[in-house]
């Protein structure tokens, strides 16, 4: 099995040393570094090219979701678990605009940490289970207050599929390949999912997937 | 003839002396007026300084508030609440290594566990209040889309957040300023109008920033309805030189307009 090798970033040492032992009771996981703020993650990243790093959202001197922009700036082959105590969708759309591919909740990271890791690393996204409880409430709520209707029933089965492939990582041509289309057919859905949906851009796509239980 | 004379002589002399008293009335009641203006004028700027003495002093509570919230709020933080939350890791470590068959040492690790996690998210709900790490974390605007989702998970109210324009790196007195003020209004709006819908609008352009709150509430009577609420909005908008309005007729809603001037470049940041 490949050795992933793991970054830890974080500015309390207590959690840190938490999160050590989880990565370290993982055969196919060792940790290579650790940084107690923003700025030395960055400066870390770049030397030492871990495959997977676990980062704080909230440090000094450099915030998590600034260090992991430029990290994924300039190592693009550096997966980023973010790690987080809220799971309000203001985080979690920043986190995915910056580029990090998982998001934990602390309380939960203990249980969650290792599958997150092992997920990032093969290119899939994975979000803490009462992430997508509390985004998908919020939406729930809205709508019924504000008489809004559900645009998930207005997409056809296809696009379904699509969105749930793209939410997943996925190119285009991937899905094109998967599913036996042309590269076109599968941009067309995809615009069409887009525009149904009214999101702009992957991050918001793949924040209206973990909502809907689509992707976890 | 100098009966007359004499006569003549005696008026002269009366209206010269009348002029005199009355000449010397006047330069006396002038120097009267005179004293008694710059009394008033000494006073007045007395008053002047002592009004702004009191301003800076209550400029200066509303800093030294938000200072000593901001590290009580690092505190628990940094040091409660990470001591909590690597004691969850721990004992969720422990649960899982506990075998199956020492049930009631599962079921006490566990109910450690609950326990915990109810302490970690008061201390999180405290500390949030107290400095809303959003601010430092995401920005204004995020703190603000935060501050309506969490309102409306919490009220009965539905909040809408808008925002155009505004700068990422805000000074952090305009930051704190807005997001209290924001703060103080849905309060207000969740404990007294009776709302179902809130909007927050902030704008900023070269001419500054405009806050604006609005709700469809029962809205007050503003000649008698006069708060510490809103005196307090109104000391933290004086500070930065800007103003504040409160529209509000009975059964339509209140509108809470706030204007500030453009941040200079130069004002020290957070």
């Amino acid at each position: 099995m490949r050795n992933i090798r793991v970054l830890l970033a974080d500015d309390h040492t207590l959690m840190r040393a938490g999160l050590r032992m989880v990565v370290d009771a993982q055969e196919d996981l060792s940790v290579v570094g650790e940084a107690d703020d923003g700025r030395a993650a960055v400066a870390m990243a770049l030397t030492l090219k871990p495959d997977v790093i676990v980062m704080d959202i909230g440090m000094p001197s450099l915030n998590g979701i600034e260090a992991c922009r430029q990290i994924r700036e300039a190592s693009p082959e550096t997966q980023i678990v973010m790690l987080s105590m809220h799971s309000d969708e203001g985080y979690v759309l920043r986190a995915l605009k910056a580029g990090a591919k998982a998001y934990l909740l602390k309380d939960s990271a203990e249980a969650d940490l290792a599958r997150a890791i092992h997920a990032v690393a093969a290119g899939k996204s994975f979000f803490s289970p009462t992430v997508g409880k509390v985004l998908l409430e919020d939406y729930m709520r809205k709508l019924q207050r504000t008489g809004g209707e559900d645009s998930y029933e207005l997409l056809s089965p296809r696009e379904r599929e699509i969105l749930q492939l793209v939410a997943e990582g996925n190119s285009s041509k991937d899905i094109a390949n998967l599913l036996e289309l042309s590269v076109y057919t599968v941009e067309t859905h995809r615009t069409r999912v887009m525009q149904k949906l009214n999101l702009k851009g992957i991050p918001e796509l793949i924040l209206y997937a973990v909502r809907k239980g689509i992707i976890s | 003839m100098t009966k007359f004379a004499g006569l003549q002589g005696g008026l002269t002399r009366a209206l010269a002396l009348g002029i005199a008293r009355g000449l010397l009335l006047v330069i006396a009641g002038m120097a009267y007026i005179f004293r008694l203006e710059r009394q008033t004028h000494r006073r007045y700027t007395e008053l002047v300084q002592s009004q702004r003495e009191m301003q800076q002093l209550s400029s200066r509570l509303v800093d030294a508030q938000e200072a000593e919230r901001r590290s009580i709020s690092r505190e628990l933080h940094d040091e409660v609440g990470q001591a909590l939350g690597a004691l969850l890791v721990d004992l969720g470590r422990l649960s899982t290594s506990l075998s199956n068959d020492s049930p009631e040492v599962r079921q006490q690790v566990s109910n450690m566990k609950s326990v915990a996690e109810r302490t970690v998210q008061a201390i999180r709900d405290i500390s949030l209040l107290l400095r809303p790490s959003m601010l430092d974390d995401l920005g204004l605007v995020a703190a603000l889309e935060w501050q309506g989702r969490e309102v409306s998970r919490r009220s009965q109210i539905e909040v809408e957040v808008e925002s155009d324009g505004v700068s990422d790196d805000l000074p952090d007195e305009y930051r704190i300023c807005i997001y209290r003020l924001v703060q103080e209004a849905l309060n207000n709006a969740v404990r007294h109008s009776g709302a179902k819908t809130g909007m927050v609008k902030i704008q900023q352009s070269t001419k500054g920033i405009q806050v604006r709150v609005t709700d469809d509430g029962r809205g007050f009577d503003i000649q008698r309805t006069r708060g510490l609420g809103i005196l307090g909005m109104q000391e933290r908008v004086k500070r930065l030189a800007g103003t504040l309005h409160v529209a509000s007729t009975p059964l339509q809603g209140t509108t809470l307009t706030a204007e500030l001037p453009p941040p200079s470049t130069n004002s020290p940041g957070s």
